[in-house]
């Protein structure tokens, strides 16, 4: 795969501040679905939240050598040192790998599942961006349930011996990027492996889970045991609102080098 | 045997030229904007969903302006909703080699916002203080100082920022629904409790997973108004 020529500049301006005719070294790494983070969860309301089914609609990863990258040291801006976001400029580190295209990742039954392979220019990476996608209608059955949605989940909420099954789907905004999930990683010419990517029930530096804050049972008005959660379920808005903070949050994806 | 890395004639022209000639000095005038939106107020067609805005008062601390390698320590507090026919409030002036300078940076200490927000017959009255604190550099702005002559610097502040319905989006919702909602005790006057009290709702936080009530939401947003000349924008660091 040729190199984009925005990622030569940005590795020839990266190498030292001096541009010389030499090809900063690269290397294609295949990226691949890791679906080890998704865990059963028990969330800060008592729940034990077990996912049957998640899939995303993504698009276009690019990783970047620094950034806006998590830490759990992140507070509230005012209270400390966070680097804030302009609306539209996310103040991201150079991107000097990428991935283009869009995709569906299955979360839970998609271990291994390429995705593509990534060109990277040999550096020190920090973390990994990428754009959320809506899922057009016409995407195949595959995707039957995401249609229209960027996230959908089914599973089980149990807590105090009464289990909920549930679905969710959940949209993000359009043109919606996450920028700033780990990726730590050092790439030289002669890296050889493959990039995994993660999604994480449990964010694995806070301890917080996707479903801190959703109360199941008080979205499950019929009591029947099973509830939707969606943006045309009135009931369930507080819980869709929590829901899509998380999963659009790059508090609960990252990415690693399995060399 | 090593090589130097060729380099093109013109270049090492220029090189030597910048190394020889002294550019001189011109003077740089520092002004804070708020626009019409802050002036004028924010009208209900420039608003998503009908809600007008209007300031009574916009005051802003603003510190440490830096160009060209000459600071500007400022530090007074200057309100925004002034009339200024479009000129600014004033903040000083710096000395400054002459040429074009693109390394402008400042501090935004502190925001406070005092005004009314209205729709149909309903009024809802806000004041809103806030110390966010940030510093903005490399921003997207060129200022030209000639050898003797006055140039120009004006550091915009956006006021719509604080009702954009998103932290993180290009093209954000610029409502105030969701504040004026927050006003539970009915008094048309959106309290600090108040909106300490009510979640951020269906706005996107991006990242941001420590901003989950509005007062926190507006606190972000003050962060994010500081500007250069119009639309440059900056970086922006909490300190």
């Amino acid at each position: 795969m040729a190199l984009p020529r925005r990622l030569w500049w940005t590795a020839l301006a990266v190498a030292g501040g001096c541009v010389t005719a030499e090809e900063a070294p690269r290397v294609d790494l295949p990226v691949v679905v890791d679906t080890s983070g998704v865990t059963p969860a028990t969330t800060d309301l008592g729940y034990l939240v077990t996912l049957t089914e998640a899939r995303l609609a993504l698009r276009d990863l690019r990783f970047t050598t620094a950034g806006e990258v998590h830490t759990a040291s992140w507070s509230v801006p005012w209270l400390g040192s966070v680097a804030y976001a302009h609306p539209g400029h996310d103040q991201a580190g150079e991107t000097l790998g990428e991935l283009p295209g869009t995709y569906v990742v299955d979360w839970v039954h998609g271990e291994g599942q390429a995705l593509g392979t990534a060109t990277l220019v040999a550096g020190d990476y920090t973390a990994v961006d990428f754009g959320f996608d809506l899922v057009d209608a016409s995407a195949g059955t595959a995707a039957t349930e995401l249609a229209g949605h960027t996230v959908w989940l089914e599973g089980t909420a149990e807590r105090s011996g009464q289990a909920i099954r549930f679905t969710a789907a959940v949209d993000a905004p359009a043109d919606r990027e996450l920028v700033g999930a780990p990726f730590v990683a050092t790439v030289t010419g002669d890296t050889v492996g493959r990039i995994a990517l993660r999604l994480h029930t449990v964010d694995p530096i806070e301890g917080d889970t996707l479903f801190d804050g959703v109360d199941f049972a008080a979205v499950d008005t019929d009591a029947d045991g099973m509830v939707a959660l969606a943006a045309d379920v009135p009931a369930s808005d507080d819980a869709v609102n929590l829901l899509r903070r998380a999963l659009l949050s790059h508090d609960h994806y990252d990415a690693e080098l399995q060399e | 045997m090593r090589t130097m890395p060729s380099m093109s004639p013109l270049l090492l022209a220029l090189l030597a030229f910048g190394c020889s000639q002294d550019p001189g000095e011109g003077e740089l005038l520092v002004v804070a904007y708020g626009e019409s939106f802050i002036e004028d107020g924010i009208p209900a067609a420039e608003m998503d969903d009908g809600w007008a805005i209007t300031f009574d008062r916009f005051d802003v601390v603003i510190a440490d302006v830096s160009v060209g390698g000459s600071s500007l320590d400022a530090g007074d507090t200057l309100d925004l909703a002034q009339p200024s026919n479009g000129e600014g409030q004033q903040l000083g002036s710096l000395t400054v080699p002459a040429g074009d300078h693109s390394d402008a940076s400042f501090q935004l200490d502190a925001v406070s916002l005092a005004g009314t927000a209205t729709l149909g017959g309903v009024t809802k009255q806000f004041d809103w203080s806030f110390e966010p604190n940030v510093h903005y550099s490399d921003c997207e702005a060129v200022t030209t100082v000639p050898d003797g002559g006055q140039g120009a610097l004006e550091l915009t502040l956006h006021g719509d920022h604080f009702f954009f319905d998103s932290l993180v989006s290009g093209e954000p919702a610029v409502v105030f629904q969701a504040l004026a909602d927050a006003d539970t005790d009915g008094d048309d006057v959106i309290s600090t409790a108040e909106l300490q009290a009510a979640d951020i709702g269906a706005y996107d936080p991006g990242s941001a997973a420590d901003v989950t009530d509005l007062w926190g939401w507006l606190g972000a947003q003050s962060v994010l108004v500081g500007h250069v000349d119009g639309e440059g924008h900056c970086d922006s660091h909490v300190h």
